[in-house]
């Protein structure tokens, strides 16, 4: 499709599926769960500004260097520095890039946090997404059957997609439960260390 | 940046990407803006490419997705008044942003009793019959269809080229409308309209034929049988896709045989002589109790229920 370029595509089918492994390194290199989570943002931002990025030969491995490296550089400009962390977390093994331990999620879990995502979204952006996805309607037929306007079933859609993208984001991480209303996350749920 | 307004920008961006998706998915969006919008910040192309990634998820697991959902609505009343729609099975395999990967199977399967409606991405209609499963693929260059088990109805639209492998038959088909089943080990194909060839093996033997408009075949062991199809056959062989099964003038063994394909308490004939007794109406699949009724008052007979079965017995 001409909205996905090839790096996109790369990044969807190379890197993304193992986010998992990812965030279980950068959470041993960092304070908390909002940290460990910039990290590994901060490391998907570098990728897109490689230009070497498809002669990467293990993607995950490459953003598991990356991860480390960069927590390395936040920890040597931190005021305080604690090493505790890194040798922590090199005894636990987390670099090998062996995907024995963080494996990749198995269908199965993924289905069933894609069941559970759904389950939660707000009943009409559930069923709009719902009938365009399984059903495959167009959007002139799903407008007509729900007696809406295209740009209401728009809204919709990208409602139920935002929710659903940001129940599956960070896969394998302890579920961070956000309501309707407060998607801004509080200022204490998080501290600045660097 | 700092991380700090990096988070709090996040959900902005990761709004701003659904909307960009959703406006794409529905064919609204400026294309031209949208790039612009997307090389503006790696942090706009990451957040795009996790909403494509959902829906390539939603879509790598429908059939799962939607079976799932579809039992937790029966139990929990799940889905609802919009949604009815996905209750008779709509499922599709919507390649509306990408659908250049490797094509897999599909598959699709029905309990006993149940029906499902199944709408391809080419707008091909299939349509399973109770305790069905089949799989399909379908590319730019090829639809593959195969029935597991049970009875499929297929409206082909125009376009690649179409197989269907049912045990031991392979048949090629041209768009039109067809009905294929497998039970009992055996295999029948309804032409309605359009045109099918292909192969079938039986003991050790290919065989071609070719079938045409109103012709129907059917393949079994020591069975090879091609006719017409007449228009009580035709009506007969066709009910279950409005919810009805048609009895013309059969046996009360076989009807009893065929309504029990869509009940999980079967009926049973044990006396000899009811067995042989003839039969005909039309009934709803989903409920057998207008024709208990109708057995038991046009042959004199009784009705016994138990957990697990329904008996038909003489007076």
């Amino acid at each position: 499709m001409p909205e996905l370029r090839p790096i996109d595509r790369w990044f969807i089918d190379e890197v993304l599926p193992h986010e998992r492994r990812y965030i279980a390194a950068a959470r041993a290199l960092t304070a908390n769960e909002d940290e460990a989570r910039d990290l590994v943002q901060e490391v998907y931002v570098k990728l897109f500004s490689l230009n070497g990025w498809a002669a990467i030969e293990s993607p995950p491995g490459y953003v598991l260097r990356m991860l480390r490296n960069l927590a390395i550089e936040h920890l040597r400009r931190a005021k305080i520095v604690s090493f505790r962390r890194l040798t922590e977390t090199d005894a636990k093994n987390i670099w090998d890039e062996a995907p024995d331990q963080f494996r990749v999620m198995s269908a199965r879990e993924q289905l069933s946090r894609v069941i559970l995502a759904l389950e939660k979204l707000p009943e009409r952006c559930r069923a709009v997404l719902l009938r365009r996805r399984l059903g495959d309607e167009t959007p002139t037929e799903i407008a007509r059957a729900t007696g809406e306007s295209i740009s209401t079933l728009e809204k919709r859609l990208a409602r139920g997609m935002q929710l659903l993208t940001q129940a599956l984001e960070f896969q394998g991480t302890a579920e961070r439960v956000r309501d309707d209303s407060s998607t801004q996350p509080s200022a204490h749920e998080r501290q600045e260390t660097t | 940046m700092s991380d700090k307004k990096r988070l709090e920008s996040g959900d902005r961006i990761a709004t701003e990407a659904a909307d960009w998706w959703s406006s794409l998915a529905l064919g609204t969006a400026d294309p031209g803006a949208f790039s612009r919008w997307r090389d503006s910040d790696p942090a706009h192309a990451i957040a795009f490419a996790r909403v494509q990634a959902t829906w390539e998820s939603l879509q790598h697991h429908r059939t799962d997705v939607e079976t799932q959902l579809l039992e937790r609505g029966s139990r929990r009343r799940f889905l609802r008044n919009s949604v009815a729609v996905a209750s008779v099975g709509l499922i599709g395999a919507a390649g509306l942003l990408y659908t250049s990967r490797a094509t897999a199977w599909s598959h699709a399967s029905t309990a006993v009793g149940e029906f499902r409606r199944l709408r391809l991405p080419d707008s091909s209609l299939l349509e399973l019959n109770t305790d069905t499963s089949v799989s399909w693929r379908c590319n730019d260059h090829a639809r593959n269809f195969r029935i597991e088990r049970g009875e499929m109805a297929l409206e082909l639209t125009t376009g690649a080229p179409v197989t269907l492998a049912v045990a031991i038959a392979r048949l090629s088909l041209s768009s039109g409308s067809f009905n294929a089943r497998l039970i009992d080990g055996q295999v029948g194909l309804l032409v309605l309209q359009g045109r099918a060839t292909g192969t079938v093996v039986r003991d050790g033997v290919s065989r071609t034929f070719v079938l045409e408009s109103g012709q129907s075949a059917e393949w079994g062991p020591g069975l090879a049988r091609i006719a017409p199809i007449s228009a009580a056959a035709r009506e007969r062989l066709t009910a279950w896709r409005n919810g009805s099964v048609v009895f013309d003038d059969e046996t009360l063994a076989s009807a009893v045989a065929e309504y029990n394909r869509y009940l999980s308490r079967k009926i049973v004939v044990a006396d000899p002589v009811l067995a042989t007794m003839r039969v005909g109406g039309r009934f709803a699949t989903s409920d057998p109790t207008a024709f208990l009724h109708a057995v038991s008052v046009a042959l004199n007979a009784d009705i016994h229920r138990d957990a697990g079965s329904i008996q038909i017995v003489r007076k």
